[in-house]
């Protein structure tokens, strides 16, 4: 009896001490002077060149301490909430995009705007500014969507490469004659072939992702969006985003020369252009280092070009922002940290490596600089003319993401419809007319107008 | 005496109720709490009354997310169950190999549910998959699977029937049980498999059957990972099943209060199917040597 006694207290003691020592959270080992947490998801691209701005970044700052936690990107809102109940925020991080505008209305984020002048002033492609003009984040890189392309498609095809500056980019119906030369059926007729097969498809010409940035670059392409340019009304109904939305549906369904609703899911860019199933792929910036890996392992032979022009040829920029939080008892070392670690020169290898591109406009002008940047084996020739020269020249707005609260349902909303035109099942105009009620309705109660001026780039 | 063995036995019983009030009484409660407020976390709770509910009712996409949560439950419980059961009945058998077989259909439920859904997220391609491949290949038209609307959840269900390895273990087990002697009597009356399948098997089987559904309703009722990483809910919400939506509210718009409220609506649905279940249960389960 007396040894089940001691058995009972002792599970119970157990468990119960589990409550007690698990409740805390790991913390740093304790130093003499300033712990800053930082928590970001580059755990699979960039350990290494993270690990490494962080410590020069100590090394310059004596006394000052950074414990980075790596939280996966999957799980990256999951996690930030579940530390905003607990009160146990970082210092700063790398953040997610569609949220920063709302957690800096609600108090959470420190105003940066004293922190990029001078020689760091940055991109305002990738800036998170409110109504007021408070400057909430900068993303760590620009990174605008472009069309990745296998050379040896087109040379086997014998066309010349897609267009690499904005002067010359493709209009759209030189785009489908190209996109349909290259789209092969399983008995090797091509798409302007009369004899063309669209349901045994073996390669296709073009492919997208269909997520709100690519969508919303053809419909800008359009001259159509999803807001006014203030954000005070819904435009997603007007006729130039329909059209814009028709068109990339047509791909698919008319033209056949993109993979169906769900393809692009499966074959990314990547994928897509080494097995010589697609041939033209846009994607942004960022795709560039994993293609550089096929490039050196596999020995793919890959391009870069503008996007086509619907009716201008323009694209648009995203990347994530870095924030420092408003809970932090260190804001000064905080804001340091993020001014050191948006600095393209802490984190060499990504930009080098094709991941990134810089945020800074120097960068973008002083050749010394963009010769440390694109002069190498990652960045093809037509890279210059292709990426940089488009950053500058075919950015026309920002996207809602960088003025707005609330984008995240605003798009949940109108998503499903739009899956209904990729799947060929409405037009636009039925789709959308029918999401337009609901869309509205969340505009009036949920988005703020801005000033006119505060999106455009132009 | 008695008493110190009361002490050890409310001692025995503590580690269970602690971790009950603890992990699973204090969250429903609070869960129930938190879908009448307004709760941003980093400040105060504000009390709304029923206003998450009315929202979640007048707009958004309730009544898509219970619609594709109740089709799947019902359709992935019945298929496991229908399918596992007869698989168990193969696997009952005496032949040669029995234990390999036994293992490669458990197999599947050892893959960890992330790793199946991005295979089976290549096999669903719908231009370069394997299944719209084999499809062509029988001359048959290629299907859209989980890019489709009308297919998205049958698509599941066959991703669901395929890890039906424990349902089959429990009907295996259950299997075991059926008495030998009930079976040759039948066999020796003249019975054929069907009036052994039927008379026999089938009643003893019951509470095994009235086991795997309840657990498998339960379990499909809570679905997440298979919408979350391969569809997002699509298309056009047909997968949004409802801890999606959970999902959604609370950690992509910070509307915890409304997220609480869809979790909410979820725990009446399966508390009320659960209770159907057992209540309707005496009429079909049959407990073998049980007063009746």
């Amino acid at each position: 009896m007396r040894k089940l006694l001691v058995v009972a207290v002792a599970t119970t003691c157990l468990i119960c001490s589990g409550f007690v020592f698990a409740s805390p959270a790991s913390e740093a080992a304790s130093v003499d002077g300033v712990v800053l947490r930082y928590t970001d998801w580059h755990g699979e691209h960039g350990d290494d060149t993270t690990n490494a701005a962080l410590a020069s970044f100590m090394e310059a700052n004596p006394g000052v301490v950074v414990d980075r936690s790596y939280i996966p990107n999957e799980q990256y809102m999951e996690k930030m909430n579940a530390l905003l109940a607990a009160g146990n925020l970082p210092d700063a991080a790398l953040f997610a995009d569609p949220s920063t505008i709302e957690w800096g209305l609600a108090g959470r984020l420190l105003d940066l705007s004293d922190l990029f002048t001078g020689v760091h002033e940055k991109m305002p492609h990738i800036s998170y500014i409110t109504p007021d003009g408070k400057l909430l984040a900068v993303a760590g890189a620009v990174e605008i969507q472009i069309i990745y392309y296998n050379r040896d498609i087109f040379d086997d095809a014998g066309l010349p490469y897609p267009p690499a500056s904005a002067g010359e980019a493709w209009s759209w119906d030189e785009f489908l004659q190209v996109a349909k030369q290259l789209t092969i059926d399983v008995n090797g007729n091509n798409a302007l072939s009369s004899d063309f097969d669209p349901n045994n498809i073996d390669r296709y010409g073009f492919s997208m992702p269909l997520w709100f940035m690519p969508v919303m670059t053809y419909m800008y392409s359009n001259e159509g969006s999803l807001f006014s340019l203030d954000f005070s009304e819904v435009t997603v109904g007007d006729d130039a985003a329909l059209e814009a939305v028709d068109r990339l549906a047509d791909l698919m369904h008319v033209h056949h020369v993109m993979p169906k609703f769900g393809g692009s899911v499966a074959y990314g860019t990547d994928t897509g252009l080494l097995s010589g199933k697609v041939a033209m792929a846009m994607d942004g910036q960022w795709a560039l280092e994993n293609l550089n890996i096929l490039r050196r392992e596999e020995g793919l032979r890959f391009g870069i070009g503008v996007l086509a022009s619907m009716r201008v040829p323009v694209t648009s920029a995203i990347g994530g922002p870095i924030v420092a939080f408003s809970t932090t008892e260190h804001p000064v070392e905080a804001k340091k940290l993020v001014q050191f670690i948006m600095d393209p020169a802490q984190t060499p290898s990504y930009i080098q490596g094709g991941l990134w591109q810089p945020n800074e406009k120097r960068y973008y002008h002083e050749p010394e600089l963009i010769s440390w940047w694109i002069d190498n084996d990652n960045h093809p020739p037509e890279y210059r003319s292709a990426v940089l020269d488009y950053t500058l020249t075919s950015v026309p707005r920002v996207l809602p993401i960088y003025r707005i609260a609330g984008f995240n349902p605003f798009w949940d909303i109108l998503n499903p419809a739009l899956e209904q035109v990729w799947l060929g099942e409405k037009s636009a105009a039925e789709a959308i007319a029918e999401a337009l009620p609901e869309l509205e309705a969340y505009h009036v109660e949920n988005i703020v107008p801005q000033n006119p001026l505060s999106a455009e780039l132009r | 005496m008695r008493r110190r063995e009361a002490v050890a036995g409310y001692l025995f019983v503590l580690p269970v109720l602690l971790g009950f009030l603890v992990w699973v009484l204090f969250p429903l409660v609070g869960t129930v709490v938190v879908s009448f407020t307004d709760w941003p976390l980093d400040q105060p709770p504000k009390w709304v009354h029923l206003q998450n509910y009315r929202s979640l009712v007048a707009t958004g996409p309730l009544f898509d997310s219970v619609r594709a949560t109740l089709y799947f439950a019902a359709a992935s419980t019945a298929s496991r169950v229908i399918v596992a059961f007869f698989v168990a009945m193969l696997l009952n058998q005496e032949v040669k190999g029995r234990a390999l077989f036994r293992t490669i259909y458990y197999l599947p439920s050892i893959v960890p549910i992330v790793a199946s859904s991005m295979i089976f997220l290549w096999c669903f391609q719908p231009d370069f998959g394997l299944f719209n491949a084999v499809l062509r290949s029988l001359g048959l038209p290629p299907l859209r699977w989980i890019f489709g609307p009308d297919t998205v959840i049958p698509s599941f269900v066959i991703m669901d029937v395929w890890a039906a390895g424990p349902t089959i273990v429990i009907f295996l087990a259950g299997l075991q049980g059926v008495p030998r002697e009930l079976l040759d009597a039948v066999e020796v009356d003249g019975g054929k498999w069907r009036h052994r399948m039927i008379a026999v098997t089938l009643p003893h089987m019951s509470p095994y059957i009235l086991f795997n559904s309840v657990v498998g309703l339960i379990t499909a009722l809570q679905t997440f990972t298979q919408g979350y990483v391969m569809t997002r809910g699509g298309p056009n919400n047909r997968s949004l099943f409802m801890v999606i939506l959970i999902w959604r509210e609370a950690f992509s718009y910070g509307e915890f209060g409304t997220a609480a409220a869809v979790a909410v609506m979820l725990f009446g649905i399966i508390a009320l199917l659960t209770v159907l279940v057992f209540v309707t249960s005496s009429r079909f389960v049959f407990y073998y040597g049980a007063q009746r």
